[in-house]
C-alpha cells in the first residue's frame, strides 16, 4: 500500500484537476494529505501550511509576475501594439503577404514587452485580423497565423512560463531569458519561410498575392467589441514614434539591463512596468484607464502568483515525502532508451496541452521531469525551452487548444468554425515540433548566448 | 447574512484596490532603489519591504479571485457533466477549496499572534521590516477565501446551479 501511495495521489490530482477543482486547491490538498499520510500528525501537516505561505512566496524574484504583467497590461491598453503592427506593416509595404510577415515580426517585438502568449493571440486578432480579412488573406491562413505567431509570447523573454519554470527548478530566471532569444528568431524565420512558400504556392491565401491590400478606416475596437472585425484606421506619425521609441526604450532599458547584468530580473521588470506607464501616459492615457489597467493586471496576476504558492508547497511536498523520487525513479527505470524518454516526456506535454493550460501543465509535471531531464544529462536550459515549446504547440491542437479558443473569442460573430483554425494553425504548430527538434540537435542554439553573456 | 456578505465583499474589494497600487508602488520603490545606488546614495530595505509587501499583496487579493471565481481551473469535463452529476462535484471542489484555506488560515494563526506579541522582525542588516502585517495577510486573506467557498456552496445548494455554469457571469462586487 505504502509502495502505491504515490500513484494514488498523482491519480488524486488528475482525478481533481479534471473534475474542475481550482488547480491551486488540488495541488494544495493533495500535498496536504500527502504530508498528513507521511507524518500523521495534523500540526506538523498545517505549519507545513504556514511556513510555506509565509515563506514561499517571500523572495525578492517573485515581484516579477505581477511586475511584467503590469508592463504588458499598460502596452496593451496604450495602443502600442497596434502602432507597432502598422509601423512594421509601412515598412514591408511592397512585399507579397506583407501583413503576414507584420504579424509575425509583431509578434516578435510583442513579445519582448509581453508574456503571455494569450495576451499577443488576443491583441493581434484584434489588430492584425482585420486587415488581413480586408486586403482578401484566406480567413484560416489568417487566424490560424495569429494563433501559431502568439507562440512566440512565451519564447521570446519576458516569458512568464520562464518565470514560473525557473520557480520551479531553480534555475536563473535571466539565463531562462537569454536562452529563449535564439530559438524565438529560429521559431520566427521558420513562420517567415512559411508565409514565403504560401505566396509562392498559394498566393490566393495571402489575397492573391499581390500583398497591396488597402485597409479600409473603421473603428476596430467598437468592431471587435461587436464580435466582428473592421480594419483600424492608420495611426498618427507622432502616435507611431511614441509607440516605437516606449517599446525601443523597454527592449533596451529593462530587457538589456537584465542581459548585460545591469539589473536583477525583478528590477528590470520594475523599470519596464514604469516605462509602460510613461508610454501609456505620452499615448493618451489618463487616470481612469490607468486606475482599470492597474486593476486589470492585479486580476490576471493573483491567480498565478496563488498558483506559484501552491506549487511550491506540490513541490516540497514531492521533495520531503520522497514521491518525487519514486514517480522519477519509474521513468528513469521505464527500461526506455534516452530518447524514449524525451519522447515520452514531450508526448505527455503534447496531450495535457490540448487539454489544460500551460502554467497547470509545468506545475504537474516539471517538478518530476525536471530531476529526470538532469539525470539524462540533459542540459536544464535546453529541457527548458524544449518544455515550453511543447507545451506551447500543444495550445494550438485539438480539441481544447487554449490559443485557438482565445483567438476565437475575440471574434465570436465571424463565421468561421473552430475545426478551420485548428486546421491553419495546423503547419504552425508542426513549425514548433521543427524548432524542437533542431534544439535538441543542436543544443547550442539555447546555451550559446548564455555561454557568452 | 446578506449585509454580512456585501461587508465582506466591500472589504474584499478595497484590499483589492489597495494591494493592486502596491505592485506599482513596487515598481516606483524598484526605481528609487537603482537611482540611489547608481547615485552612490544609501537606500537600504526596498528588497526587504518587497518581500513582506509580496505576501501581502497574494493574500489580500486572493478572496477577490475567488470571488469572482478567477482562479485558473480546467472545466472542460465538468462543464459537460449533466446538471445531476454536476452540481456535487461543484459542491465537492468548493468544499476542498473551504478546507485547504481554512487550513492555511488556522495553522498561520498561532504563527500571527507570535509574531505580533514578540514583536518579530524580519531583516539581515540595517533595517527591519515587522513580520505581523505579512503574517496576518495570510490569516485574513485565507480565512476570507475559506468563507467565500462556504458562501459558493450554500449558494450552489440553494439554487441548483453549479459554479461552472454561472462562471460566465461571476458576482459583481
Amino acid at each position: 500500500m505504502e509502495a502505491a501511495a504515490p500513484y494514488l495521489l498523482v491519480c488524486l490530482l488528475l482525478l481533481l484537476v479534471f473534475a474542475g477543482v481550482e488547480i491551486a486547491v488540488c495541488l494544495g490538498i493533495v500535498s496536504f494529505l500527502a504530508m498528513y499520510s507521511a507524518t500523521l500528525d495534523l500540526g506538523i501537516s498545517l505549519s507545513f501550511l504556514n511556513s510555506t505561505a509565509y515563506e514561499a512566496l517571500r523572495q525578492y524574484l517573485f515581484a516579477v509576475v505581477p511586475l511584467f504583467i503590469l508592463m504588458g497590461q499598460f502596452i496593451a491598453q496604450s495602443g502600442a501594439a497596434a502602432d507597432l503592427y502598422w509601423g512594421i506593416d509601412r515598412w514591408l509595404h511592397r512585399l507579397p503577404g506583407r501583413f503576414a510577415y507584420a504579424t509575425v515580426l509583431g509578434n516578435v517585438v510583442f513579445a519582448f514587452v509581453t508574456g503571455t502568449s494569450l495576451a499577443s493571440a488576443t491583441t493581434f486578432t484584434a489588430i492584425a485580423y482585420p486587415q488581413m480579412k480586408e486586403a482578401g488573406y484566406n480567413r484560416h491562413f489568417s487566424l490560424g497565423l495569429v494563433s501559431g505567431s502568439a507562440c512566440l509570447g512565451m519564447l521570446i523573454p519576458p516569458s512568464l512560463l520562464m518565470v514560473v519554470w525557473g520557480i520551479l527548478t531553480d534555475l536563473s530566471i535571466g539565463h531562462l531569458f537569454i536562452a529563449g532569444v535564439i530559438p524565438g528568431f529560429i521559431l520566427a524565420a521558420l513562420m517567415m519561410a512559411y508565409i514565403f512558400a504560401v505566396t509562392l504556392i498559394r498566393p490566393d491565401l495571402v489575397g492573391h498575392g499581390n500583398g497591396q491590400g488597402q485597409s479600409v478606416p473603421g473603428d476596430a475596437e467598437a468592431a471587435v467589441a461587436r464580435g466582428s472585425a473592421s480594419a483600424r484606421p492608420e495611426p498618427s506619425s507622432l502616435d507611431m514614434t511614441i509607440s516605437l521609441t516606449g517599446l525601443l526604450a523597454i527592449m533596451i532599458g529593462a530587457l538589456g539591463g537584465i542581459w548585460v547584468g545591469f539589473f536583477t530580473p525583478t528590477e528590470g521588470a520594475g523599470i519596464g512596468a514604469l516605462i509602460a506607464l510613461v508610454v501609456g501616459i505620452a499615448k493618451g492615457m489618463r487616470w481612469p484607464a490607468i486606475y482599470e489597467t492597474v486593476l486589470l493586471a492585479a486580476r490576471t496576476a493573483i491567480p498565478l502568483m496563488i498558483i506559484v504558492f501552491a506549487a511550491q508547497l506540490y513541490s516540497r511536498t514531492l521533495a520531503m515525502s520522497g514521491i518525487g523520487l519514486t514517480l522519477q525513479g519509474t521513468i528513469t527505470g521505464s527500461g526506455l532508451p534516452e530518447w524514449g524518454i524525451v519522447l515520452f516526456m514531450i508526448v505527455i506535454w503534447l496531450v495535457l496541452g490540448t487539454l489544460i493550460d500551460s502554467i497547470s501543465i509545468m506545475l504537474l509535471t516539471v517538478p518530476i521531469f525536471g530531476p529526470v531531464a538532469l539525470s539524462l544529462g540533459i542540459d536544464p536550459l535546453v529541457f527548458a525551452i524544449v518544455g515550453i515549446l511543447t507545451i506551447e504547440a500543444g495550445l494550438l491542437t485539438p480539441p481544447f487548444g487554449l490559443i485557438v479558443y482565445a483567438v476565437r473569442s475575440v471574434i465570436p460573430t465571424e463565421n468561421v468554425s473552430m475545426k478551420a483554425i485548428f486546421a491553419g494553425s495546423t503547419p504552425f504548430c508542426v513549425i514548433l515540433l521543427v524548432t524542437i527538434a533542431i534544439i535538441l540537435t543542436v543544443p547550442e542554439t539555447v546555451t550559446f548566448l548564455t555561454r557568452l553573456i | 447574512m446578506r449585509r454580512f456578505l456585501q461587508g465582506v465583499d466591500a472589504l474584499t474589494k478595497a484590499m483589492m484596490i489597495f494591494t493592486a497600487f502596491c505592485a506599482l508602488g513596487i515598481a516606483f520603490l524598484i526605481l528609487v532603489e537603482v537611482f540611489a545606488r547608481n547615485a552612490g546614495l544609501q537606500f537600504y530595505g526596498a528588497a526587504e519591504y518587497i518581500r513582506n509587501f509580496l505576501i501581502v499583496i497574494v493574500f489580500l487579493q486572493l478572496p477577490f479571485a475567488i470571488r469572482i471565481r478567477g482562479m485558473l481551473v480546467v472545466d472542460i469535463f465538468v462543464d459537460s457533466l449533466p446538471k445531476r452529476a454536476a452540481v456535487p462535484v461543484s459542491i465537492v471542489g468548493d468544499f476542498l477549496g473551504l478546507l485547504f484555506f481554512g487550513a492555511v488560515a488556522a495553522g498561520s494563526m498561532d504563527p500571527a499572534i507570535a509574531a505580533w506579541v514578540e514583536g518579530q522582525y524580519e531583516g539581515e542588516g540595517v533595517v527591519d521590516v515587522p513580520a505581523w502585517p505579512a503574517k496576518f495577510s495570510i490569516v485574513i486573506g485565507c480565512g476570507i477565501a475559506a468563507f467565500y467557498y462556504y458562501v459558493r456552496i450554500v449558494e450552489t445548494l440553494r439554487s441548483g446551479e453549479t459554479a461552472a455554469r454561472s462562471r460566465g457571469t461571476p458576482p459583481a462586487i
